[in-house]
């Protein structure tokens, strides 16, 4: 028995069990992380599952290839579902004229019907060290939010393609579809390990390379980089991709409870500074991050991306349910 | 456990220090934070800055501080100590010899240096005892505490008279025995110019001595006085004794001076551990003759000598029934002048500096000096038991001042009382039953005894040159008015006070002023370590009446003999053998390690920090 052939049979009997454990694992670690019971249990990770399905991701710009899926299209196309007139103009299909419509008002018209649509999801989790601080870890916390909107993706058999970057792309799940893949993300999202620095530049051109089919792109990181945002975004949207930019923030980073002379370690580059904390610093702080926010929205707005900012004190089941649908992330 | 160097704690001022360090510099505390991108531009905080920080949260500080404990520990010298505890007596010489030169400064302050290093030595749970031996012996401190041993140590000054090695060794014997749960060790610091050691039981204690000192040259006046001229005129002649103590032949510039002035100055060669004799004539009316040694030598308080002369006749009232001879012999002494009265006649209020009682003591003696001659059976003074028959002399003190000069050999008496010595006399000529002639002290006042009638008709000892010599020299020794010309260094003084005196006033060389209240007896003064001329004063009613005064030589035989001898230890007992002295095990080297490795501890905790 050859190789391949072993590896198919492997993952055909490959236990459920597994799977559903190394869900369970990805799911719960943000209601641990809440103060919630790890019983193992999944009452909320079901229910949670469950308003999952209800949801889909809003892929506003049109997407021309790819399969047909059930994204409402602004692009009218040839499906049952009627949906409006318009005069014939020359080039039309001929077989697409309402023959009765012409027969009341003796004008052709051309019976529109709804277009249903492919969208990819391609998930892009900052795996930096720097993601790895917090608390909880923003790592983690990506890994959540990623794991959620996946699942909503594969729930509407739209197909989700997942990486971890940092200076480099450095784990990368091909396109997959369909509910029952959820457990091979949930798998890849779990394996995913702490990197080095934050290289948009390079992680997201290597990422375009591998890039077929165009989507909604939703990149998950603290944006922590020295080289910037610009070089990243350019090369997502040249590629197509509806972006949205998830900024996560630890509650520590929006008001650092640090006072007194402290030697800052940054866990990127081991650079050291020295500072006194004390109220005035901190308000400078204050300032300085505000700036920097929205310099970020600009740089994303610049790229026609939408950018969210989040604070991974909040639950991230309330980030999924409420705070991305009403942002249009997911309707 | 014991501290053998407690000083070095001045070093836990490190301690206070390295903290105070922590205080004004507050280290900055290590924090990670994602990244530095936001950090590095923040205005820099000039308010928010503790001034301070409580510091004991520093591991490092905590390190520090205890690898300077461990440090000062073992600079403080910890140890244990074994065996029992001691009780030293240290026995300091402070006789005349020890102002020797030959040692520099002087001996006494090496011995001075040289107990100080023995005191410094002591463990903590050791006692001491610091004895003064000059010619009075005297406890200076005694106690565990070291510093206050040594500071009455440092105030010790020397003598200029003689050592009483007897008296010393006596007193250590008790203090030994007083301590007799400890083993006592007595160590004497001298340098043996004392003569032969006493043979005084220690009670168990060690006694060792340390000998300082190294040299013999040493010139001294060892006799200075004066005497009438044998004309018997007013006038005076100075009598010089020089002693060379040294090992080789000198010669001695001697300068004479009458009331500060010189009248004589002549060179003279003394052979070595030899002496030269020398006779100065006085011109009339001195009152203060002083004479010095002009060489430099290893002891120079004995290189000067003063002598004071009388200045008025000696009044003696004798009382007799039969007055004539000893009349005739007493005004026959230079410068005596005689009241005769009969027995009936005596009253208590008819006195005189010298009362001389012959066959015949009344029921109340006066205070003043006595010659009691024959004195009768049942007199209430002296206990008589009859009388022996024709008593040779067969011993004479050699010592004693009214024999000077005197030859008494071949000297029989035909008729003596049969005295029983009283204990306040001592005998000076002594017959084969009994004193014949006796001196002392009863109740401060001098008395002088002789028991033998000189009037019988057999006595041929009135006839011999011995005799009127005696009498001088009694008189000489009775007289309250000439008080005793030179004195040695420490050695005691007979003060009469005058009739209706109050008070009674010696200024001593170096200026020291006593005042005595007189209580109508005669005082004994002992103050008289300081060697030179010591006024006397006595305030009668409101009138200050100065009277001759004394000297203070401390030119002697025995003391200016500056040769150092050194004694064998006198072993105690048995509980000395083979007791450990010293520390028994120090214990710095482990805390020396101890310290070393929390540095480096420190060091690695700094280094991975």
């Amino acid at each position: 028995m050859s190789a391949r052939w072993r590896r198919w049979l492997d993952r055909l009997l490959e236990p459920s069990a597994v799977l559903l454990r190394q869900a369970r694992q990805v799911l719960t670690t943000a209601t641990r992380w809440r103060g919630q019971p790890s019983t193992g249990s999944l009452p909320l990770d079901e229910a949670f599952l469950e308003r999952l399905e209800r949801l889909q991701i809003a892929a506003h710009q049109v997407v021309r290839q790819g399969l047909i899926g059930e994204h409402k299209s602004r692009r009218k196309a040839t499906s049952l579902e009627f949906a409006d007139y318009r005069h014939y103009a020359v080039g039309d299909d001929f077989r697409r004229i309402d023959w009765n419509a012409y027969g009341r008002l003796e004008e052709l018209f051309l019976k529109l019907t709804e277009a249903k649509e492919d969208v990819v999801l391609h998930l892009l989790i900052d795996c930096s060290r720097s993601m790895d601080w917090g608390q909880p870890k923003k790592l983690d916390y990506a890994r959540q939010v990623a794991a959620a909107l996946g699942y909503i993706a594969l729930a509407r058999f739209d197909g989700v393609v997942a990486a971890g970057f940092s200076h480099c792309l450095h784990a990368y799940l091909p396109i997959t579809r369909g509910k029952g893949r959820a457990l091979t993300l949930f798998a890849f999202l779990n394996a995913l390990q702490p990197g080095t620095t934050t290289d948009f530049d390079l992680a997201l051109a290597e990422f375009c390379q591998r890039l077929r089919p165009r989507g909604v792109c939703v990149l998950i990181s603290d944006l922590f980089t020295a080289r910037g945002l610009d070089g990243g975004l350019d090369q997502l949207a040249r590629h197509g991709l509806e972006t949205v930019v998830i900024h996560l923030l630890d509650p520590a980073e929006l008001r650092p409870p640090f006072r007194g002379d402290l030697e800052l370690v940054d866990m990127e580059t081991g650079e050291r500074l020295e500072v006194s904390l004390g109220s005035e610093a901190l308000h400078s702080y204050q300032q300085r991050l505000a700036a920097w926010c929205a310099e970020v929205e600009a740089v994303c707005r610049r790229w026609g991306a939408r950018y969210l900012r989040v604070d991974t004190g909040v639950p991230f089941e309330r980030l999924v349910v409420h705070y991305l649908r009403a942002r249009g992330v997911v309707q | 456990m014991s501290l053998l160097a407690p000083a070095a704690a001045v070093f836990l001022v490190l301690g206070p220090l390295i903290a105070l360090l922590y205080l004004l510099r507050a280290q900055h505390q290590r924090q990670e934070v994602p990244s530095l991108l936001l950090w590095r531009q923040i205005r820099p905080d000039a308010t928010g800055r503790p001034r301070w920080q409580w510091p004991l949260r520093h591991w490092l500080l905590l390190l520090q501080l205890l690898a300077v404990a461990l440090g000062v520990l073992a600079l403080m010298r910890p140890a244990l100590l074994g065996g029992p505890q001691r009780h030293l007596i240290v026995l300091l010489d402070a006789s005349g010899s020890m102002q020797a030169t030959d040692v520099l400064p002087s001996r006494f302050e090496e011995a001075k240096r040289q107990a100080a290093e023995l005191l410094r030595e002591l463990r903590p749970n050791d006692e001491a005892t610091l004895v003064r031996v000059g010619p009075t012996v005297e406890v200076v401190d005694t106690g565990p505490t070291r510093q206050a041993l040594l500071l009455a140590l440092g105030a010790l000054q020397p003598s200029a008279g003689q050592a009483d090695v007897r008296a010393a060794l006596q007193l250590a014997a008790t203090l030994a025995r007083e301590k007799g749960g400890l083993v006592n060790e007595v160590v004497f610091f001298t340098d043996g110019a004392f003569g032969p050691l006493p043979q005084i039981d220690l009670g168990g204690a060690q006694l060792r001595f340390v000998t300082i000192g190294q040299g013999v040259d040493n010139q001294a006046i060892v006799n200075l006085r004066v005497r009438r001229v044998l004309d018997g005129g007013a006038r005076f002649e100075g009598f010089v004794r020089i002693a060379n103590f040294g090992d080789a032949e000198v010669e001695v510039p001697v300068k004479a001076l009458a009331d500060g002035a010189p009248i004589d100055l002549r060179r003279v060669r003394v052979p070595a551990r030899g002496q030269q004799e020398l006779t100065i004539p006085l011109p009339q009316g001195v009152r203060l003759l002083e004479v010095r040694l002009e060489r430099a030598d290893l002891l120079a308080i004995d290189n000067v000598a003063q002598v004071l002369l009388p200045v008025d006749e000696i009044e003696v009232l004798l009382v007799s029934a039969q007055p004539t001879f000893w009349e005739r012999t007493l005004r026959a002494v230079p410068g005596v002048r005689v009241r005769t009265l009969r027995p009936p006649q005596y009253t208590p209020q008819q006195t005189a500096p010298i009362v001389v009682f012959d066959s015949f003591l009344p029921r109340t003696l006066p205070t003043t000096s006595l010659l009691l001659i024959n004195p009768p059976p049942q007199n209430g003074l002296l206990e008589v038991r009859g009388e022996a028959r024709d008593q040779p002399v067969v011993w004479t003190n050699p010592r004693s001042p009214l024999l000077e000069a005197v030859d008494l050999s071949g000297v029989t008496v035909p008729k003596v009382p049969r005295l029983v010595p009283p204990r306040w006399a001592t005998p000076s000529v002594q017959g084969p039953e009994g004193p014949i002639v006796l001196e002392g002290y009863l109740e401060g006042q001098r008395v002088v005894i002789y028991a033998f009638d000189a009037r019988q008709p057999l006595a041929d000892f009135p006839q011999r040159l011995g005799f009127p010599l005696l009498v001088a020299n009694t008189l000489t020794w009775l007289s309250a008015a000439t008080l005793p010309p030179t004195l040695r260094p420490g050695e005691a003084l007979t003060l009469v006070p005058l009739p209706e005196a109050r008070e009674i006033a010696v200024r001593d060389p170096v200026g020291r002023l006593f005042v005595f209240p007189v209580r109508g007896r005669a005082l004994t003064f002992n103050q008289t370590e300081a060697v030179g001329r010591y006024e006397v004063v006595q305030r009668v009613g409101t009138q200050v009446v100065p009277q001759p005064g004394f000297v203070v030589n401390a030119g002697d035989e025995l003391e200016s003999d500056i040769r150092p001898h050194a004694y064998a230890p006198v072993a105690g007992g048995a509980a000395l053998a083979g007791m450990p002295r010293g520390v028994e095990r120090e214990l710095w080297p482990l805390f020396a390690t101890l310290a070393l490795v929390v540095l480096g501890g420190e060091w690695i905790y700094y280094a991975r920090r």
